[in-house]
Order: structure tokens, then C-alpha cells, then sequence
């Protein structure tokens, strides 16, 4: 089990690579305070010299002098400080979200296929964005602004203890208000937090949900759902500043105005002559120099507080189990498949029971059952969507856990009812299947698939771009161009996982035809809702609620199989009414 | 610099009164802070004139007191309006966006852009609603301050008042320079912005795909050259401000190094008193210390500018015809009449007539793609047909509100 890091861990962690441009930014920083804090003193001599009728023109000159210079350097220096550390951060930040791709490979894909894709691309753009605040400015400005206060009340020290502790009279005392607000925080950020994410959970229904909401004149109900969300997370938010808001405000005004204790009681010392009108004012002018580092450095506190909220998000990603494979291809005897006492559990729910199958190189094997019967799930494990028990399912006598990835991919041809195409060209996106296809044998495919005609049919025929934001494709277009794909892969095992959900009864038919002429030395497997097309398979596997009732041919099943029976009647008398097809 | 703030204030509607007190309020802080002045003045004096007292001591005290409390009220106040303003704000927002969706046509959305709907209504909101109400006000109270002191400063010595206006309008002037660089780098940025989500969500959603088909290193290096190119532009995009903000910064410290040199001169020459110099040499750290703190957020000001322009681009996609009527039916005879359809350029439906008597069932049937789903949503209004007309119980089903024509036809998937 890995072990626990902290947010602080793993900022440091991904800032490890660059840390010499950190570190050479915090000391940039560092200098440039120390330049900021100097012409403090020069001012003080300036006074000084007025007040002690200094008529030499020369020497206020000097001092504003080399205050213009200290000043210059302090933002020159602070400017490189804050090149190198967004120079160093953005770096981070994109090593970050590559490890963020490359996790996404190595992780089953059953994860990808329950995190809805907006969720995943919302840690990957915008939270690890998110990052740049702590890194690039929290870590020199912060670590400055607080260096700076620290080594003037050093220098104090140095000058007048007395003085020195009068200006910490207010740390305290700001303190005890910031504890203030720290009262209920842990409720009050909890109570904020569930707002905004009940706010995005409805907000992403009522969106993504807006054809079936406004289909079904849910227009109104969704739509109060997620308005009274907006509201409800604004005043979560509202409410928790309500309670700590004061005390913050107290905390922010209290910290700095050491004033409140320089002013009277210096004034008292100077009264009875234990304080010199130069130590005095020297530090009333440094503990102007104070205030507004400090307040700076305050300002970034709740940006602290929300980061680890963030990399929380981010480091659950990196920290999924991956799919563990081997590396080194392994040599097959044969393409069977063997299922020993498998069974399966998704999140709570027993999917697969003692599931025990044979399924034999160079055939066809159906799966039908009722929905949710797990028919899928065999299919999806047999393909490594999901990691399987040990010694459950083996390929040609090995253990598919004992098979590369890459060497399983290759072997199985998955075609699923989803069929995801790329923007690029349906040329291309066909071409997927075997990159070094020639545009021939792409056409090949298509024509074999049914998709050849309505190809040229396009505004640029195979050129025309498929994909999310072009293309206006069809179900049905759409899942003959992934089963070319897939044909054009030409992999020793083909799954269709009710890939032919979204076709006509023309076009199944000539895919039913592609494939039986494919499938040639290969083996099929077909998962499938509608029993006519899968008479003709030599083995039909009945599954029904995640265990195999019956197994046989067509026929066979037909006499046997009460639930098959059952099923093919309904089939048949569905057909003859006739099929409504939207 | 002008026309962001104009823009925000719009966008925030209903809560610009409360902007505008969180401003004032602001004014009444920035006076008390100034009491600092006041505290070290009275000291002065009496070191000036040799008379310190308890009298002095009591006095400091209690303008210091006086001017924590006043800061933690006006504080407490402001914040609360702008937290306030700020959530309200967004949340209004949010909720109008979801009561456009309601008007959209259903055949304007696909994934991707249902998915930048989506982030906009969540993130970029969430984002503003935090930040938003901070920059905006911490400028222009930064600016108020400033000018408000200045003005002050021209009472007690026009000199110094004229100086420090001078140091505002270069300040304004720089900032001006900075804003118009940004104008123009700006859009590489948004546009890689938009690239790298492109990239991003293509990969995830196809990762399935990628995966199964051994083409992992390809897409890989596609969505990795996405990456590094956000980060080569944002880099750049920093590079470009970072010495604005130093030269600010550095002007702000040498405009008040001006005032110090001028207030020891006209001491020196007799034409200030000490303790007017004194006072002015002091408050030279003060007066744009607002606006000094205002400037280091200009990179966030460009952000907050940004997260409305994205936001107020989503009120303008394209709305049906709303101004449709609750109209009671007399019967639901669907007609089609010469209707035509394309998507973009892919003509789907052409010249196609029909009648479909009520109470009647009707079987559409065709090849795929042949265009029958694209007839049912053109009748029950995803879409509107480009050519010809749909008429139920005699009326054009654009002459309907949304919702009178939905009711009585739900739709099937």
C-alpha cells in the first residue's frame, strides 16, 4: 500500500526536478527584500537630518540616492525571482499533466469508462492549473514577505529590545482573532465544499440531460433542481463568510498596526529619556516597513487552504491501482479460451458467479440473456477492461494476467455499441485498425463493413472529418465505419459487444455477411440482443444473472432451455408485428 | 483598462449597488488607515517642539485604537458586500445560462460543445465568483485611495499634490502600455487554451480506442506536444508582463522618492514647515501603497476579464424563436409541407411533404442514415427546418413556446 503524503509531499515532490531554479528564486526573492528593507534606514537618516538642521544638500542627496538604487534592485531582483519560479512552475505543471496521460494508459479502462470524460480533462486542465498559484507565487513571495518583517524585527532587536517586543504586541492578539475564524471551519468549508459539488453534479445533468429533459417537458422540474443548487452554494458560501468574516477582518487590521504599541509607549521611553529621538523614529519607519509584506503574505492563506483540496483530486488519478501486466511478450499455443470459476464483483454489486466456459479457436460463440445478466461483463474481462482473479480466464493456456497488454490488444478485435471516431479523416480513423493499410484496403474494408456507399456520399467522401465536432454521422454510420476498423485489424479473436445495436436490418445483414466471411480461422465472439442473428453460431451461451444457465446450439437450446425458449418466442412474435424502426 | 471595468459592472446586474457601497465603504477604510499618519504626526510634533506629555502618549493611543477598529469594521463590511455581490452574482449567472438551454436548439449541442457549456457553468464560474469581486475592487479602490490622498496632499502642500497626480497618470499610462500588450497576446493564449482542452478530451474519450488498438505512443505524443505548448505560451505570456510590473512597482517607489526630495528642499529653502515635511516625507510610503497592491493583481484582472468574455459568449448561441404562445390544440394532425434540412453542409431532408392524421400510428422505415430520426426531431422542434414548414392542428410549430409544443409529443431515443 502506498504510502500517505501529504500535500506538502507532493508539491515538493513534482517541484524536485527544478529545485535549483527554486532555490535561486527564493534567494532572488530574499535579496530583493533585504533591498526593499534598507532605504527604510536611509529615510530615517533623512528625517533625522531635518530634525537636527542638517543644511547640507549633499547628504540628503546621498541617502535618497542609494534609496533609489536599493529600491531598483529590490523590484529588479523580485522580477527575476518571479521569472524563474513561473519558468520552473509551468514546467511542473506540464510534467504533471503527462503523468497524468500516461496513468490514464496504464489504468484499467473500466475506471475510464465510469469517470465521465469532463471530469478527468477538468483534473487535468484546470485543477493541476491550479497549481501555478502555490508554486510560482506563494513559494518565493510568500517565503519573502515573511523573511522581511522577520529580519526587521531582528534588526530591532539588535537596535532596542524594548522596542522590538512592543511591535510583537499585536501577533497575538491577531492570533486570537485568526482563531476565531479557525472556530466551525472545518464544518463551514465541509458545507461549502458538498454545495459546489452538488451545484456541478446538477449542473452537468441539467446539460448534458437537456434533449431527454426538454423531450420530456422536464424543462421546469430539472431546471429547479439545478437553480435552487446556484443558490444554495452561493449561500453556503455567503454563510460561511458571515461567521468568520469578522474575524478575519479583526486579524487582517490588528496584525499590522504595530503602531498601537510603538507610538505611546515609545513615546512614554522618550519622556523619561530612555529612548533617543533616533531609535524612535527608525522604528516607527520600520514598522511602516512591516505592514504590507505581511498583509501580502496573509492574502495567500486561503489560497493555501484550497490547494490541498486540488492536489487531493489530482493525486487520486495517480494513484489508482494500475493494470498490472508483464512486459515481455509470451507465445501462445493456440487462440481458446478458457473461463474457470470466475467471478466478478463491480463496486458492490456481484456481477459474474462461478462462471465456467470453453471457448474453442475457429468458431462462433454467442452470449444472449436478459439485460444485466453480465453477458457484457464476460466479454469486457476477457479483453482486460477490468482486472480478473488469478488463474480465471486463459488465452491459448495462459493466464491473460501473464500476457502483455499490448501483445492482448493486438490479438482481440473489441467492437463495442460506443464507437468512438477521432477528428480526422474516415479514411483514417478506419485506417486505425493497421496503420500500414493501404488506402485499397481501407475501401476494402468499408465495402465489406456496408459503409463504402454512404462514404461517398459525404461532402469530401473519405476525406470528410468523422468525430465529435464534425461529421453529423449516424448511429448506425458511425458503427459500421468502427466495425471496418476493426475488420481492417484483422485480429485472431473478434468480440462484437452488441455492435450492431444501432443497425438496419439491410445493413446488419451485410455485416452479418463480412463477418461470417472474416471470422474464417478466427474466433468470434458475439454478444448479442436480437437471437436471429445468432442462430447460425456454433455454440449460444445463455447467461442470466452472472451465471451460464445453459449452453448449445440453436436447436439444441430450443429444446433444453426454458429461458431461451422463453426469450426466442418473444423474439419471433416481435418480428412478426413488425419492427418499428425510428 | 476602462472598458474591463464597464464590462464587469454590467455582467454583475442586480449587485452593482452593492459594488458601489463596498467602494465607498473602501474610501471610509483608506481614512482610517491614513489615522496612522495622524498617530505619528502628533508624535512628531511633540518631538519637534520638545513638549511630549501623557497628553501625547493618550492621544497616539487612541487614534491608533480608533483607526483598528475603524479598519476592522470597514473591512468586515466591504468583504461581505464583495463575497456577497460575488457568489449572488455568479449564481445568477449560472441560473440564466441554464434558462437559455432552455431556448437552444436541441441540434446545436453535441458532446464537445455540451462539454464547454458544462466547464463554463461550473469552473469558470467558480472561478470568478472567488477572484472576481477582489480584483476588481482592489483596483479601483486602489485608485479611488490614491487620488482621494493626492487631492488631500494638494490641500496641505499643491507642490507635492502635483507630483503625486503626475505619479497616478504614469501609472495609468503604464498600465495602459500593459493592457494593450495583453490585448495582443491574450488570444494566443485563449486559443491555446482551447487547443489543449480539445487535445485532452479527445484523448480521454478515445483512450478506450487508442488502448485496443496498440496506438498508444501516437496519441500520446499528440496530447503531450498539446501540453508543452500551453506551457511554452504561458511562460511567454509571463515573461511579457513581468517587467510591467516591476517598472510599476519601481515607479510608485521613485514618484515617492520625488516627494521625499522635494519636501527636504522646500524645508530646507523655508517654503514648508519641519513638520509639514516630515508629515509629507512619511506619507510617501502611503499614498500609493493601494495602488501599489492593485498592480500586482493585473495578471488576475486580465483572468476575471477572460472568465466574463467566455461567459457572456454562451448568451449568444443562437436561440429558437421564443416568442412562441401557450396554444391549446384542436386537434394534432402533423402536416409537412416542402420541408428541406441540412446539417452545415449535408443536405438531409429534401422537399419532403407529408400528412400524419391524429390518433393514427405511423411507421417511419428507411436505410440508415436516410434522414427518419431527422423528421421526427424536425417536427418536435430540435432543429428548425430551413425550407418549408411543419404545421400540428394547423399551426407551424414555430409559432409554439417549447413547452406547449412538447407536452403532448414525447420523443423516444
Amino acid at each position: 500500500m502506498s504510502n500517505k503524503k501529504s500535500t506538502m509531499d507532493w508539491l515538493l515532490m513534482w517541484a524536485k526536478p527544478y529545485k535549483n531554479t527554486y532555490i535561486l528564486s527564493v534567494l532572488f526573492a530574499i535579496v530583493g527584500v533585504f533591498c526593499g528593507i534598507a532605504p527604510y534606514y536611509g529615510i530615517t537618516r533623512i528625517i533625522l537630518g531635518l530634525l537636527q538642521n542638517n543644511r547640507e544638500l549633499s547628504y540628503y542627496f546621498l541617502w535618497i540616492g542609494i534609496c533609489a538604487v536599493l529600491w531598483v534592485f529590490r523590484y529588479l531582483f523580485h522580477g527575476i525571482s518571479t521569472s524563474l519560479s513561473h519558468k520552473s512552475t509551468f514546467a511542473v505543471i506540464a510534467e504533471v499533466r503527462k503523468q497524468l496521460t500516461g496513468k490514464l494508459v496504464r489504468l484499467p479502462m473500466g475506471y475510464l469508462m465510469d469517470t465521465p470524460s469532463g471530469t478527468i480533462k477538468n483534473i487535468i486542465v484546470e485543477k493541476v492549473d491550479s497549481i501555478e498559484t502555490s508554486l510560482a507565487h506563494i513559494l518565493p513571495e510568500m517565503t519573502a514577505n515573511l523573511l522581511g518583517p522577520t529580519c526587521i524585527i531582528i534588526y530591532l532587536f539588535v537596535i532596542d529590545w524594548r522596542m522590538a517586543l512592543i511591535s510583537l504586541i499585536t501577533v497575538p492578539i491577531g492570533f486570537f482573532c485568526y482563531a476565531g475564524m479557525m472556530k466551525d471551519y472545518e464544518v463551514k468549508f465541509k458545507n461549502y465544499v458538498d454545495a459546489n459539488k452538488h451545484l456541478n453534479a446538477t449542473a452537468v445533468e441539467y446539460i448534458n440531460g437537456i434533449e431527454v429533459i426538454k423531450a420530456f417537458n422536464q424543462s421546469a422540474a430539472s431546471y429547479q433542481k439545478f437553480s435552487d443548487a446556484a443558490k444554495n452554494a452561493a449561500d453556503s458560501a455567503i454563510n460561511w463568510m458571515k461567521g468568520t468574516q469578522f474575524y478575519f477582518a479583526a486579524a487582517m487590521s490588528v496584525f499590522p498596526a504595530v503602531l498601537v504599541g510603538i507610538l505611546p509607549l515609545g513615546s512614554y521611553f522618550y519622556m523619561k529619556d530612555s529612548l533617543t529621538a533616533e531609535t524612535f523614529i527608525l522604528t516607527i519607519i520600520l514598522s511602516l516597513g512591516i505592514m504590507t509584506p505581511l498583509i501580502t503574505a496573509m492574502s495567500y492563506s486561503d489560497d493555501l487552504g484550497k490547494i490541498r483540496t486540488v492536489i487531493n483530486d489530482i493525486t487520486g488519478v495517480l494513484l489508482e491501482e494500475d493494470l498490472s501486466r508483464p512486459e515481455i511478450p509470451v507465445k501462445l499455443k493456440d487462440y481458446n479460451i478458457e473461463i474457470n470459476n470466475l467471478s466478478f464483483a463491480y463496486k458492490t454489486t456481484q456481477v459474474l458467479e462461478n462462471v465456467s466456459l470453453s471457448i474453442p479457436g475457429d468458431s462462433v460463440t454467442a452470449f444472449v440473456g436478459p439485460s444485466g445478466s453480465g453477458k457484457s461483463t464476460i466479454a469486457k474481462l476477457i479483453a482486460s477492461l477490468w482486472e480478473v482473479p488469478e488463474a480465471t480466464v486463459f488465452i491459448g493456456g495462459t493466464d491473460i494476467r501473464r500476457i502483455p497488454l499490448e501483445q492482448l490488444n493486438s490479438m482481440i478485435a473489441y467492437v463495442s455499441q460506443d464507437n468512438y471516431l477521432f477528428n480526422d479523416t474516415v479514411r483514417n480513423n478506419i485506417r486505425m485498425g493497421n496503420l500500414s493499410a493501404t488506402d485499397a484496403e481501407v475501401e476494402e474494408a468499408a465495402k465489406r463493413s456496408g459503409c463504402h456507399e454512404f462514404i461517398l456520399q459525404l461532402e469530401k467522401g473519405y476525406e470528410t472529418i468523422a468525430g465529435g465536432a464534425g461529421g453529423h454521422l449516424s448511429g448506425g454510420e458511425r458503427q459500421r465505419i468502427a466495425i471496418a476498423r476493426a475488420m481492417l485489424k484483422n485480429a485472431p479473436i473478434v468480440i462484437l459487444d452488441e455492435a450492431t445495436a444501432y443497425t438496419d436490418p439491410e445493413n446488419e445483414a451485410v455485416i452479418q455477411s463480412a463477418v461470417a466471411k472474416l471470422v474464417k480461422g478466427k474466433t468470434l465472439l458475439v454478444i448479442a440482443h436480437r437471437l436471429s442473428t445468432v442462430t447460425d453460431s456454433d455454440k449460444i451461451v445463455v447467461v442470466n444473472h452472472g451465471t451460464i444457465e445453459a449452453e448449445g446450439t440453436h436447436n439444441q437450446l430450443l429444446n433444453s432451455c426454458k429461458l431461451y425458449q422463453d426469450m426466442w418466442n418473444a423474439h419471433v412474435e416481435a418480428k412478426d408485428f413488425g419492427e418499428v424502426v425510428a | 483598462m476602462i472598458k474591463i471595468f464597464k464590462k464587469f459592472f454590467d455582467f454583475s446586474g442586480k449587485q452593482k449597488k452593492r459594488f458601489y457601497i463596498s467602494l465607498i465603504v473602501s474610501l471610509l477604510h483608506s481614512v482610517f488607515e491614513a489615522m496612522r499618519i495622524m498617530g505619528i504626526a502628533v508624535v512628531l510634533q511633540a518631538i519637534i517642539e520638545d513638549n511630549m506629555s501623557p497628553a501625547t502618549i493618550w492621544t497616539s493611543l487612541i487614534i491608533m485604537l480608533v483607526s483598528i477598529a475603524g479598519c476592522a469594521w470597514t473591512k468586515n463590511v466591504t468583504t461581505m458586500q464583495q463575497t456577497i455581490a460575488g457568489y449572488t452574482m455568479c449564481a445568477d449567472r449560472r441560473v440564466e445560462i441554464g434558462e437559455r438551454m432552455k431556448y437552444m436548439p436541441m441540434g446545436y449541442f453535441n458532446n464537445n460543445n455540451l462539454g464547454h457549456i458544462t466547464s463554463i457553468t461550473t469552473n469558470t464560474c467558480e472561478n470568478l465568483q472567488d477572484i472576481a469581486t477582489r480584483v476588481i475592487l482592489m483596483y479601483l479602490q486602489g485608485m479611488l485611495t490614491t487620488i482621494v490622498v493626492s487631492v488631500l496632499l494638494l490641500f496641505f502642500d499643491v507642490r507635492i499634490g502635483l507630483v503625486t497626480i503626475v505619479g497616478i497618470l504614469v501609472f495609468l499610462l503604464l498600465n495602459h502600455q500593459m493592457q494593450k500588450v495583453s490585448l495582443k497576446i491574450s488570444p494566443k493564449k485563449t486559443s491555446a487554451d482551447i487547443a489543449l482542452v480539445d487535445a485532452v478530451l479527445e484523448y480521454v474519450q478515445g483512450i478506450t480506442v487508442v488502448k485496443s488498438y496498440n496506438l498508444v505512443k501516437q496519441a500520446n505524443k499528440k496530447v503531450d506536444s498539446s501540453i508543452d505548448e500551453a506551457n511554452n505560451i504561458c511562460y511567454t505570456l509571463e515573461k511579457r508582463f513581468i517587467p510591467f510590473m516591476c517598472a510599476q512597482t519601481v515607479l510608485f517607489k521613485l514618484f515617492a522618492l520625488l516627494m521625499v526630495t522635494l519636501s527636504v528642499v522646500f524645508c530646507l529653502n523655508g517654503t514648508m514647515s519641519l513638520i509639514n515635511a516630515l508629515l509629507m516625507i512619511i506619507s510617501s510610503f502611503i499614498v500609493y501603497g493601494q495602488l501599489e497592491s492593485a498592480g500586482m493583481y493585473s495578471a488576475l484582472l486580465r483572468i476575471v476579464d477572460q472568465s466574463v468574455d467566455r461567459i457572456s459568449e454562451i448568451f449568444e448561441t443562437p436561440v429558437m424563436d421564443i416568442n412562441g404562445a401557450e396554444i391549446q390544440l384542436e386537434n394534432h394532425h402533423i402536416k409537412a409541407e416542402h420541408v428541406t434540412f441540412s446539417y452545415e453542409d449535408r443536405k438531409i431532408i429534401n422537399d419532403v411533404s407529408f400528412t400524419i392524421p391524429e390518433k393514427t400510428t405511423t411507421a417511419i422505415v428507411g436505410p440508415s442514415g436516410g434522414g427518419k430520426t431527422t423528421i421526427c426531431n424536425l417536427i418536435s422542434r430540435f432543429w428548425d427546418v430551413d425550407g418549408g414548414s411543419i404545421t400540428i392542428g394547423g399551426k407551424n410549430v414555430k409559432d409554439y413556446t417549447l413547452n406547449s409544443l412538447l407536452s403532448p409529443l414525447p420523443v423516444p431515443f
